[in-house]
């Protein structure tokens, strides 16, 4: 039989086991039970519950007890994730793949938050070297990076608004200094894109911020078995199958343009608008009263994220926390101007439906999609509508969409970008 | 599972989830299905008594409007949510009390599941149930029954 004969093949499982070992097996067993052949590699996405429930090392053993030894294996923890089984913010599930004519190569970069380039490098100079003696042109990446977190400030606990006082004052160098220290802060998951689009300029890369339940203060990467708490890791494919990514935003421009005056934090925090204290300057420009500086605030900005244009694509920013007067954002802000956009979840429904039938156009074997967990805590049982749709639109395609802290991409039609608030689907096809 | 019902089991799977102090399948003035109410946490016991007179006034909405769709409904009391799941068609709902302050939306999506499955439980205590009636003789047809969980399903 010829080369370019052999069937791709694709396989989705979920566990919904509480015992990290038990369900890591379960979800190995489920993803690769329709498999004829062994696996290319698998995608493992897991909520954040079994690191309370046994560990997420003795969730990889799980896995590992019935893996074949040295299938290429990469995943992280997510808030939580769609797939053909289900919607869920509990559990785990995993997709496996077999494919012939597939080179596939796994990697990591290490301390993406201390050396963002650093890291980039490291793992696609690893992912090139592998594939230096591939025979196959077409290359993909899916990976999975350490997600934004909020540090405890010192000893003052772990806040999403803080109001005023020293601390609040003191917070965005604390807040540098807790990212250089120990990793925790902004992802700068932006950096890492940036340098991966320099470096695999032909490459189609798809990425997503690992995180736990929202709480944002921890994020596990998977990497064949070892699990990382800092780390980029990523599995590199070329086939002789092409690829797409499709983006697209439940997003609308309200017409409330702010000036930033002052930035801080390697430009991820707003720290004046128009030359005044950008916490106040926000409330206002939106029409909120400073009654809504509570915690509740953060939730209700997930509606009104933050967003400007920069070489052609829009690039929305979920408010992070506020700091006294700081406005503190997941990614470095490139522009001085920045607008208000609103989000509803019909618009939300309506982007994640339009992204679904985009990437049915390329009759796709297989689908990953990375989707921003704010969609997720917006919709709230409100996402099986979208996932009805979902289903109905892929039907025996297999497809998994994690909710993730962040969503990066980068094609050779489009430059690097980290986005928030946006649904990103992948194809194989 | 823990050798429960199984209703009581998809119960108990649902409170291991932090953000779940209590749960339970109610209607106005009646718990049909509890689980072990000492996995409850203590600090939704302190507040019970007013939590539970708010509940059955909303299930006195929720008896009023469920047969037109009403699918949701919550209500914030102190520092707790309580949030209903209606079963479509019934005056029953899955209850569970959460805190104020959690991320709501990934709690409601396993309400939804947990909804999901306690349907799919009582679809198949039907078909069960119909089953046997088919067997046997069928003596009359009755408008409403109430299944092996107690649960009041209209048919």
């Amino acid at each position: 039989m010829p080369m370019n004969n052999q069937e791709f093949k694709a396989c989705v499982g979920t566990t919904r086991l509480w015992d990290s070992f038990d369900a890591g097996k379960e979800v190995a067993r489920k993803a690769i039970s329709d498999l004829d052949e062994l696996p290319s590699f698998v995608l493992l996405l897991s909520t954040i519950h079994y690191e309370k429930n046994g560990g997420f090392e003795e969730f990889l053993n799980g896995v590992w007890d019935v893996l074949p030894e040295g299938t290429p294996l990469v995943g992280g923890t997510v808030a939580g994730f769609m797939n053909n089984d289900g919607c869920y913010t509990r559990g785990a599930t995993a997709i496996a793949v077999s494919y012939q004519n597939m080179d596939v190569a796994i990697g990591i970069g290490h301390n993406t938050k201390r050396n963002p380039k650093k890291a980039a490098k490291c793992l696609s100079n690893s992912i090139l070297k592998s594939h230096e003696t591939s025979s196959h042109q077409n290359p993909f990446m899916f990976s999975i990076l350490p997600g934004g977190t909020i540090p405890q400030l010192f000893g003052f606990g772990r806040k999403k608004v803080m109001k005023t006082g020293l601390v609040s004052k003191l917070s965005l160098f604390l807040l540098d200094q807790s990212i250089k220290l120990v990793q925790l802060g902004p992802g700068r998951e932006e950096e890492v894109f940036d340098e991966l689009g320099k470096n695999l300029k032909d490459w189609y890369i798809l990425g997503g911020s690992s995180m736990d339940n929202l709480v944002q203060s921890r994020c596990y990467q998977f990497l064949g078995k070892e699990v990382h708490t800092t780390d980029i890791v990523g599995i590199g494919i070329k086939s002789d199958l092409n690829y797409e990514i499709i983006t697209e935003y439940g997003l609308k421009k309200t017409g409330i343009k702010m000036n930033i005056t002052k930035k801080g934090l390697r430009n991820c925090a707003i720290c004046k608008i128009d030359g005044k204290p950008a916490t106040k300057e926000f409330l206002k420009r939106i029409n909120w009263p400073e009654d809504y500086l509570d915690d509740r605030l953060y939730t209700k900005t997930f509606y009104y994220p933050l967003g400007y244009e920069y070489e052609g694509i829009l690039r929305p920013q979920i408010i992070g926390a506020f700091l006294g007067d700081n406005i503190a954002c997941g990614y470095s802000i490139k522009t001085d101007d920045i607008e208000i956009l609103s989000a509803s979840g019909e618009s939300l429904l309506t982007a994640m439906k339009k992204a679904s039938e985009e990437i049915t156009n390329f009759n796709p074997k297989m689908v990953m999609g990375v989707a921003c967990a704010t969609q997720l805590e917006t919709l709230g049982s409100s996402i099986f509508r979208a996932y009805d749709k979902l289903e109905d639109i892929f039907k025996e395609i297999p497809f998994v969409v994690g909710f993730y802290a962040g969503e990066e991409s980068y094609s050779p039609k489009t430059p690097p970008k980290q986005l928030y608030d946006s649904f990103n689907l992948s194809c194989i096809y | 599972m823990q050798g429960n019902d199984p209703i009581t089991d998809v119960l108990e799977d649902l409170l291991k989830l932090d953000d779940i102090l209590a749960c339970m399948i109610a209607r106005q003035n009646m718990i049909s299905v509890i689980p072990d109410t000492n996995k409850f946490d203590p600090q939704v016991m302190k507040v019970w008594d007013i939590i539970k007179n708010t509940m059955d006034s909303v299930f006195g909405v929720i008896q009023q409007y469920s047969m037109a769709g009403l699918h949701e409904m919550e209500f914030e009391l102190q520092d707790y949510e309580t949030l209903f799941y209606i079963f479509p068609d019934t005056e029953n709902a899955l209850v569970a009390i959460i805190p104020a302050l959690s991320n709501k939306g990934l709690i409601e999506v396993e309400l939804e599941n947990t909804r999901r499955q306690i349907i799919a439980l009582l679809d198949n205590e039907e078909q069960i149930k119909t089953g046997e009636k088919e067997h046997l003789t069928v003596e009359d047809s009755s408008t409403s029954s109430s299944d092996a969980y107690g649960i009041n399903v209209l048919q």
